[in-house]
């Protein structure tokens, strides 16, 4: 048969897919279970269970503080996070402040965030700005702008995101240090960046309870600090947000977006195998020839 | 009142003498002072380190001074030099693009495309928030909606260009990874060796196991006894912790020898020639 | 080596002594000092151990230094640019201040610029923070001058894009596409652009070398770049290329307080084991509290 004429071999079809079609079938085995609003269940690992445990033992009288070292990139991951995390300090009626050390855009974001979580919890009334939560604004994370706060919140930090000073913010009168002897019982970082590395350094000394939300590409480096028991809780990307919503009965964006993601790793190994078997038969194409 | 501008212009005026002065001195000089400098400003943070704490207070304090206060002031002035080299970086954004636009080089629309945005932004950002930090008059509702009705979608220029146009492309670039990162598995887990198929088959696993599809295929074995193991999420916990912590504190142990090494050698100024200079 | 060690241990235990018998009262309590001492006494332990390293290697010693095929590859990558008559596009990473990883990147990038200097390969450097640019602007000015080609030097293929993670990803990426460049390098701490920037090489038929101590995004380097440096190879990229005697020697250093680690791990596990084989449940709380005064340890 003349060679124009002879069915392109498996290497050929199999091992050569144009990226455009690859990206074309992601796209729409992505979109289907979101438009079709497929839901599947999930089961709560350990890492956001211990997350959840440590926030129920936190006492009531203590501030606790989540800094939000997110942006717009990542905010599919973090914001349900944040988002989850703080429906939960208001159930358990757990004051809090919001500090940003990563992004100057993390303040606005995080506020949207935690407006909404007001909102879906219809606490608007009962958990107002400056009396039960602030937003403390954007810092810039050098190391002796950290060792100073955490030593001393109130001296590190001076007004808030709305430019009122501290001492005119009522949740944080008296509130001054970290850990067991101090104001604040917990920090919680919700991060898409290496800000939680600080966290360790500064605030172990204080032995503060700290926990993380990050996205997933994170995730696998913290697990060492699980384990030491620096980390109380560590929530994993969009999936850790997801489990939280489940541990806490409350539906978010997170749940229903799981099926989408299920889908797309189901793609990728479909497409992983598709090449391997490209490489089979060009091996062994090779070995009769 | 005239206080503060006179200590300012006396700060700047001392800083351009000393600078003016620096750039005549021989190198030699120059580099003795580099070391100087380097040597006592990491002497601070080295001192600060290894003096034992009041237990009180956790602070270092050396002959009455705290020196863990005093890092305080040091973080402060960093932050204030920070904001300066950001001048900088502006400066070679309009230097690198202006040349491009200048010239008509291939591509010059970009280029004016980011003096627009780059002009825009910083005109409705610093006009929405002056009357905050400068006090004025309030400013427009279309650069600052005061609506309280609007409050969780303000309808201004400044909401759109960040959370219309900015935040909107942030994550499309972001959503390029998810289409990337198939691509990228597509074209590199071909098994050719056998760690390659080691890594393929873990790979899968983990994916599997971060999901509730891949989870749902090993759902019919009890989560409790012998083989729960076996359960796809089991497996998955059980590289992340087992296998994959071990190796993460094995490289970071070495990362942060490695980091330690480096901060000896620039404390030290053992790093010459490798940025300035010759070694000699 | 032997005398330093000697030498630090006597004063650390002269100055402890003086601590003990003439300073405050907490000084007199053994649970001030389990706090205070274990990270302080690690780093000056390991501080000894490199700088001892340093100076053996300084006055002859020998030191070996195995092979890494990524940095290997760096001169022959920046000759195939050569060849090739395109650019080489260098991103110096997204660290957010002048750090310790940033200057490393800087290292190796004015490595390949000295190297580029001399075959009159053009290098665009592409950063994300302003400090770092200052410097690195700087330096490499200064090495077009040290090579006496200073009529070379493009201020404008020293680029700072964007502080903003995804607005500098899209520049680069512009950048390494529009200029075709030959040889992508990327050296640095990188996060989620990482794939971003290598796919961008990829799609031009860039070779492309990718160093960081990121761990969490080495898979994507090593799934989409010729060839990738792993952490502390990163670290040791500067002894490797110049193998000057003082960043030999620090690598010889590193390598010791590893054996310290190493000798650590082992007697923890030999006395947890033993402990778990004979049912003696205080040697592993033994061991638990003393990795615990690590933990906590500031």
């Amino acid at each position: 048969m003349p060679p124009s004429r002879r069915l392109p071999d498996l290497e050929q079809l199999l091992g050569r897919i144009d990226r455009r079609l690859i990206y074309l079938g992601l796209f729409l085995i992505t979109l289907a279970p979101l438009v079709g609003k497929w839901s599947l269940p999930l089961y709560v690992s350990r890492p956001p269970q211990l997350l959840y445990q440590a926030i129920e033992a936190l006492p009531p009288d203590k501030l606790v503080v989540i800094a939000s070292n997110w942006d717009a990139g990542s905010q599919a991951e973090t914001r349900p996070q944040l988002i989850a995390l703080v429906r939960h300090l208001i159930r358990r009626n757990l004051s809090f402040a919001i500090i940003c050390t990563a992004y100057p855009t993390s303040p606005q974001l995080a506020q949207s965030a935690v407006e909404e979580a007001i909102r879906l919890e219809s606490a608007p009334d009962r958990w107002p700005y400056g009396t039960r939560w602030v937003n403390l604004g954007f810092k810039l994370p050098d190391d002796p702008w950290l060792r100073s706060f955490s030593s001393s919140i109130t001296g590190a930090v001076k007004v808030d995101v709305h430019n009122t000073p501290l001492a005119e913010i009522p949740v944080l009168r008296g509130v001054k240090r970290f850990g067991p002897e101090g104001q604040v019982s917990m920090l919680i970082d919700i991060t898409g960046s290496a800000t939680i590395d600080k966290w360790y350094e500064f605030l172990g000394p204080t032995k503060v309870k700290i926990g993380l939300a990050c996205t997933a590409v994170m995730a696998p480096e913290q697990y060492p600090f699980l384990d030491s028991g620096q980390l109380s809780g560590l929530l994993t990307g969009m999936k850790g947000a997801a489990e939280y919503e489940q541990l806490l009965h409350a539906p978010g964006f997170a749940m229903p977006a799981m099926a989408g993601q299920s889908f797309a790793h189901l793609y990728i190994i479909l497409l992983i195998l598709i090449g391997n078997v490209a490489v089979l038969a060009a091996r062994t194409r090779g070995r009769r020839r | 009142m005239l206080t503060f501008p006179i200590l300012v212009f006396a700060a700047l005026s001392v800083a351009l003498v000393a600078l003016a002065l620096l750039h005549q001195a021989p190198t030699r000089v120059k580099r003795a002072l580099t070391m100087a400098t380097t040597f006592l400003a990491g002497l601070f943070y080295v001192v600060e380190f290894f003096v034992p704490p009041d237990p009180a207070t956790s602070d270092a304090v050396v002959f009455g001074r705290n020196l863990t206060e005093m890092a305080a002031t040091v973080g402060q002035v960093t932050q204030v030099v920070a904001g300066f080299t950001f001048l900088l970086g502006i400066y070679n954004l309009v230097f690198v693009h202006g040349y491009v636009i200048r010239r008509r080089r291939e591509g010059w629309p970009n280029s004016v495309a980011f003096f627009i945005s780059f002009l825009a932004m910083v005109v409705f950002s610093f006009w929405r928030d002056w009357k905050t930090w400068f006090g004025g008059a309030n400013p427009p509702a279309w650069v600052r909606d005061p609506l309280p009705e609007h409050a969780a979608r303000p309808h201004d220029v400044y909401t759109l260009l960040f959370d219309g146009l900015y935040r909107n492309l942030e994550s499309t670039m972001f959503s390029i990874l998810a289409f990337y990162i198939v691509s990228a598995a597509y074209r590199a887990f071909r098994v050719r060796t056998g760690e390659a198929g080691v890594l393929m088959v873990v790979a899968i696993i983990l994916m599997l196991g971060q999901v509730p599809l891949g989870m749902a295929l090993t759902n019919w074995i009890p989560a409790s006894g012998q083989f729960a193991f076996f359960r796809v999420e089991t497996l998955s916990q059980f590289i992340l912790t087992a296998v994959n912590g071990p190796v993460q504190r094995a490289i970071g142990f070495g990362i942060g020898l490695g980091m330690l090494a480096m901060a000896l050698r620039i404390w030290l100024s053992l790093e010459r020639g490798t940025y300035f200079g010759q070694e000699e | 080596m032997g005398v330093v060690l000697l030498g630090t241990g006597l004063l650390f235990l002269l100055l402890g002594l003086g601590a003990y018998l003439w300073g405050p009262h907490q000084f007199r309590d053994p649970k001030y000092w389990s706090a205070f001492l274990a990270g302080r006494a690690t780093v000056g332990l390991f501080s000894v151990l490199i700088l001892g390293a340093i100076l053996h290697a300084r006055q002859g010693g020998p030191v070996y230094v195995r092979r890494i095929a990524g940095l290997t590859a760096i001169d022959e990558t920046v000759g195939r640019a050569t060849e090739m008559g395109r650019p080489i596009t260098f991103s110096l990473g997204l660290s957010q201040q002048l750090d310790i990883i940033a200057l490393q990147a800087l290292a190796v990038c004015l490595h390949v610029v000295r190297l580029a200097i001399r075959f009159g390969t053009r290098v665009i450097v592409t950063m994300r923070n302003a400090t770092v640019y200052a410097v690195a602007d700087e330096a490499i000015s200064e090495a077009y001058t040290a090579a006496g080609r200073p009529e070379s030097f493009n201020r404008a293929d020293v680029r700072f894009l964007s502080d903003r993670q995804f607005a500098y990803a899209s520049a680069a990426m512009g950048t390494i596409i529009r200029e075709k460049a030959a040889s992508n390098y990327m050296f640095g701490e990188f996060f989620a652009e990482a794939l971003i920037l290598a796919e961008a090489g990829n799609q031009v038929g860039a070779i492309q070398v990718a160093g960081t101590p990121s761990t969490t995004q080495v898979p994507f380097f090593i799934a989409s770049c010729d060839y990738t440096i792993i952490g502390e190879e990163f670290y040791g990229a500067t002894a490797y290329l110049t193998r000057e005697p003082t960043l030999c020697g620090s690598l010889m250093g590193q390598d010791r307080c590893k054996l310290v680690i190493l000798g650590c791990v082992l007697i923890g596990i030999l006395v947890a084991t033993a402990a778990a084989l004979t049912g003696h449940a205080g040697s592993v709380a033994w061991v638990k509290g003393f990795a615990g005064l690590f933990t906590g340890a500031k």
